[in-house]
């Protein structure tokens, strides 16, 4: 996994089309940085295999060859005695002398892919003691006090300036150990089981506008360790302030229909962790009720879980003065901020689906579930179904069958879909990829939950959204495809004419007319209906919702990406099994193409 | 994630509503029964007017005892935690 540095700001994403902004003036300020943590160097044992009618090679070979490569180092040579003549058919040379070299963990591995028959090479692993391997919660080793390791750790940006709140995970042998960074980026991590070169990974989330990152086999020291994470902005030219349309927004289309489709007249309910309606964009979310606080009227506004809010952004988000860093699909929508989190169960969902009812809510979002079922929820859903109330439903992120309540045949379940290039190879979002699971660009997911339930597909992979504080970030999840899919049934129910006059009438009916329309529109990316139903809804596949080429809000070809440009962060999944995974040229149609065939389709052409 | 199962012996949440959401009768009546409960509570009645519920607390062991009783007219499962996705 490439290392970003002071030296490389942009991360390798200058090339990208969003990745060649400047860094902003906060970041251009200082122009000296600490030398931030790198990949820990590995170990690699390298020797003569004895293959029966080929000369082996000699030691002197090896070692000669690994002399000649700069970045490897030899640390010993190792001569084995005494298990040639115990092997089975052991000849009278024994084993073959051993070369330890250091190297880079790529370095290894390419080495290792490219040695002949007649040369081992592997990693030369660490030892673990025997009690190591059966540690359990029932089982587990008594750590003296003490003997944890302080990992220092500080947190910063691209110059250097110090990030607070990020929460910092260091992966070490024994239980991982947690902190969260203080005024200065700073925080002690305290970790067991075994000296610093046992840390196996520092996974860093930042509180807000900056990426993710994960540290693999950090190379760390005893002092303060700097983790440097990169912003938005290097991103995505001009974040927050500059219009920006994530990629989700985009491969549904909501760039390319008429800016006069703002979900006006529609009424959504988020049943969630609340909604910070103090985010600049989030100022018009006025209604809600707060279920984990007997019913309270004013505290679904404090989101401590981030989760309602960051749903939120995705469906309703709106300009404000030089704020358009996210735009939500029905930013005139009358939301509804229903709080169940934290603590919600079943009967505050029971509650939140009455009030939605009573409320005369059009659509609900659900980025919510629970392993168990009940009887008693499913019956509210099929009443607030057959009361017009349309409910969009996430799968889960348990990887397995669809959970409750995205199991059930009245809800609309959503599965999440994600696209190659559109997040730093470090991030965590890169770990949801599953190399078997990519079909062109998209790919599906490791965390989705899968079945025949399986309605639609939304985004659900480093989806940008807003969050408590007035600031952004990426999250992955089926919590965030289903806002997508919530967003866009709000846009058509405001705006489609099937649901116009009469059909207007909130009923069974109207609810059914909308998921046909949604699946109707759906494009099929990954060839799996288990795990993307009918596919990702697309707004210009809707006939009759007044589709134009360009809106006149939206962002334009010099801050996103229209489809079918080349997105990259500049050499991506570099060694990965999906390196040239991702925008295959030869599946993607041609930007001027497609611009011409928009064009038409505005004229009525086609 | 939801609660794991728990062992007979601790209490934990659960939903009570009937069947039929017009007759209230073995709601009542439940809670009648409940009163004969060592350590169970109510903890919350909620519900709509016409749909009322109750949420209370008891052992695995009592909610099954009063499934068992009540079963043909009321549902009682547990009100387990939700998650966020």
């Amino acid at each position: 996994m490439a290392d970003n540095n002071a030296s490389d700001n942009s991360s390798g994403k200058g090339n990208n089309g969003r990745g060649n902004a400047a860094p902003n003036k906060a970041e251009a300020a200082s122009p000296t940085v600490e030398p931030t943590v790198k990949a820990r160097r590995s170990r690699f044992l390298v020797a003569a295999r004895p293959l029966p009618g080929v000369q082996p090679m000699a030691v002197d070979a090896i070692a000669t060859t690994l002399n000649n490569m700069p970045d490897v180092q030899i640390i010993k040579q190792v001569k084995p005695s005494g298990f040639g003549a115990l092997s089975a058919g052991g000849g009278g040379g024994g084993m073959p002398e051993i070369v330890v070299a250091e190297m880079d963990p790529a370095r290894g591995a390419a080495l290792r892919a490219s040695a002949p028959p007649n040369v081992i090479v592997e990693h030369d692993a660490l030892l673990r003691h025997a009690d190591d391997l059966s540690m359990a919660f029932n089982n587990a080793m008594t750590m003296q006090p003490g003997i944890g390791i302080d990992v220092r750790l500080r947190v910063v940006g691209t110059t250097g300036q110090p990030l607070p709140k990020a929460t910092v995970y260091v992966y070490g042998l024994g239980f991982p150990g947690q902190g969260v960074t203080d005024d200065r980026g700073e925080v002690t991590v305290t970790v067991f089981g075994g000296p610093l070169e046992t840390i196996q990974a520092i996974y860093v989330k930042p509180s807000a506008n900056y990426w993710d990152r994960m540290f693999e086999r950090p190379a760390l020291s005893d002092g303060v360790n700097v983790l440097q994470l990169q912003p938005f902005a290097a991103t995505f030219q001009g974040f927050p302030q500059s219009p920006y349309v994530g990629w989700g927004q985009q491969l549904m289309k909501l760039d390319q229909i008429d800016a006069s489709l703002t979900g006006q007249g529609v009424k959504v309910a988020i049943i969630d962790s609340g909604c910070d309606s103090s985010h600049p964009q989030l100022t018009h979310v006025t209604r809600g009720m707060d279920f984990t606080n007997n019913k309270d009227a004013a505290s679904w506004t404090r989101d401590t879980m981030s989760h309602g809010t960051h749903c939120a952004g995705i469906i309703t988000a709106a300009t404000s003065g030089q704020l358009k860093a996210v735009r939500g699909f029905a930013p005139a929508a009358e939301v509804h901020a229903l709080k169940v989190f934290p603590g919600g169960r079943f009967s505050d969902l029971i509650d939140a689906l009455d009030q939605a009812i009573a409320r005369g809510i059009d659509i609900v979002n659900m980025s919510l579930g629970s392993s168990e079922q009940s009887e008693l929820v499913a019956h509210k859903l099929i009443e607030a179904r057959q009361a017009g109330v349309a409910c969009i439903v996430a799968a889960g992120n348990a990887s397995g069958p669809v959970q409750f309540p995205g199991n059930q045949p009245s809800v609309l379940t959503v599965s999440a879909i994600g696209k190659l290039g559109e997040f730093p190879d470090d991030s965590y979002h890169a770990r949801t990829v599953v190399p078997n699971m990519v079909a062109g660009a998209m790919f599906s997911p490791r965390f989705t939950c899968f079945g025949p339930q399986i309605a639609v597909a939304g985004p659900g992979v480093a989806i940008v959204s807003t969050v408590p504080g007035g600031g952004y970030a990426a999250w992955d999840g089926t919590s965030m495809a289903t806002p997508h899919i919530t967003g866009m049934g709000a846009l058509l129910l405001a705006h489609h004419p099937v649901f116009r006059d009469a059909a207007k009438a909130r009923n069974e009916q109207r609810v059914t007319q909308l998921y046909q329309l949604l699946a109707s529109a759906g494009v099929r990316y990954l060839g799996d209906p288990t795990r993307e139903g009918v596919g990702v809804p697309d707004l210009q596949r809707v006939a009759g919702l007044g589709a134009a080429a360009q809106s006149g809000n939206m962002a334009t070809a010099s801050t996103a990406p229209q489809l079918g440009a080349n997105l990259s962060f500049g050499v991506p999944y570099q060694g990965s099994p999906f390196a040239n995974a991702y925008l295959q040229p030869a599946q993607m149609i041609h930007p001027a193409l497609l611009q011409s065939f928009l064009q038409m389709r505005s004229a009525g052409l086609v | 994630m939801t609660d794991n199962s728990i062992p007979n012996g601790s209490s934990d949440e659960f939903i009570v509503a009937g069947r039929s959401t017009s007759d209230t009768s073995h709601l009542t009546a439940f809670e009648d029964a409940l009163k004969e409960i060592a350590g169970a509570s109510i903890v919350a009645r909620g519900g709509r007017p016409d749909q009322p519920h109750l949420v209370v607390n008891l052992t695995s062991r009592d909610a099954e005892q009063l499934k068992s009783r009540f079963g043909t007219a009321l549902i009682i499962e547990r009100n387990a935690k939700l998650s966020p996705f």
